[in-house]
């Protein structure tokens, strides 16, 4: 297992969902993989924040890749409009996933040493897990 | 060497989502395919969200097999966390310091590999490798 561990960015409307987000799998995957809550806008409403996300995409990288999960539709359009201004498509991939189940599938398999693909590819498999 | 590996115990606790995300991350790291049966229900092992859909609950049956290089140490090193499952801190730390004192002959091929009286131990009491 290589020292770099994939990040993972959450970004959601809510700063509150964001961070609760964070937590929840931070704990389910022990606490080894750095996860940012860019959540709300700067002014602390409900929305998101291209700032917040720039930074939260600079803050999860350390050479192994970023994997960033949306909340809803509208997130994905500022992710999309910091990707196209700063992104790099080989070292950050937007996951389409449920926020919660994504968020904890992603950072389990990015604790476990997967690389940007697995980890993303985690996320999106959450779509297909049935709770009960 | 290609080898196939399972062993049951007896749940001692609810597996809920930390020791089910501690069980996913420990089953990532190992190049074997590991999966977990509970209830008539079999989950990825790599896989947090389909090892917590499993709903597995205290005093229940659960098998984890392996197949593959590694096989005999993961299932090992999973049944560990398993056992542990009640006991939340420490998890991964235990499994990484038990996994491979504890791991069981493996037999080559499509052999199971045997833990005569390892349920016994489990239900029994504290294992030398469990945490306080």
């Amino acid at each position: 297992m290589t020292a770099a561990t994939v990040g993972i960015v959450l970004v959601s409307h809510s700063a509150e969902l964001a961070a609760g987000a964070a937590h929840l799998a931070a704990q389910v995957s022990g606490g080894t993989v750095t996860i940012i809550a860019a959540g709300g806008t700067d002014d602390g409403d409900l929305g998101t924040s291209a700032a917040k996300v720039e930074r939260g995409l600079s803050d999860a990288q350390s050479g192994a890749g970023v994997v960033v999960l949306p909340d809803l539709g509208s997130a994905v359009l500022t992710v999309r409009a910091v990707l196209e201004d700063h992104g790099d498509a080989e070292s950050v991939l937007l996951a389409d996933a449920p926020f919660v189940e994504g968020a904890v599938a992603a950072t389990v398999t990015a604790a476990a040493g997967g690389d940007i693909k697995a980890v993303a590819a985690a996320a999106e498999e959450a779509r297909h897990v049935r709770k009960l | 060497m290609s080898a196939s590996c399972e062993q049951v115990i007896t749940l001692a606790g609810d597996l809920h989502a930390r020791p089910a995300g501690a069980l996913a991350v420990a089953a990532g790291r190992f190049a074997a395919a590991v999966s977990v049966t509970a209830g008539g229900h079999t989950a990825d092992a790599k896989s947090v969200l389909g090892v917590m859909s499993l709903g597995a609950t205290s005093g229940q049956h659960v098998t984890v097999s392996a197949a593959g290089p590694d096989a005999q140490e993961a299932v090992a090193t999973l049944i560990t966390i398993l056992t542990q499952a009640t006991k939340v801190g420490g998890l991964l730390n235990a499994a990484r310091r038990t996994g491979k004192a504890r791991a069981r002959k493996c037999q080559v091929a499509d052999e199971w590999c045997l833990a005569a009286n390892y349920e016994q131990r489990i239900t029994a009491g504290p294992g030398p490798g469990r945490l306080a």
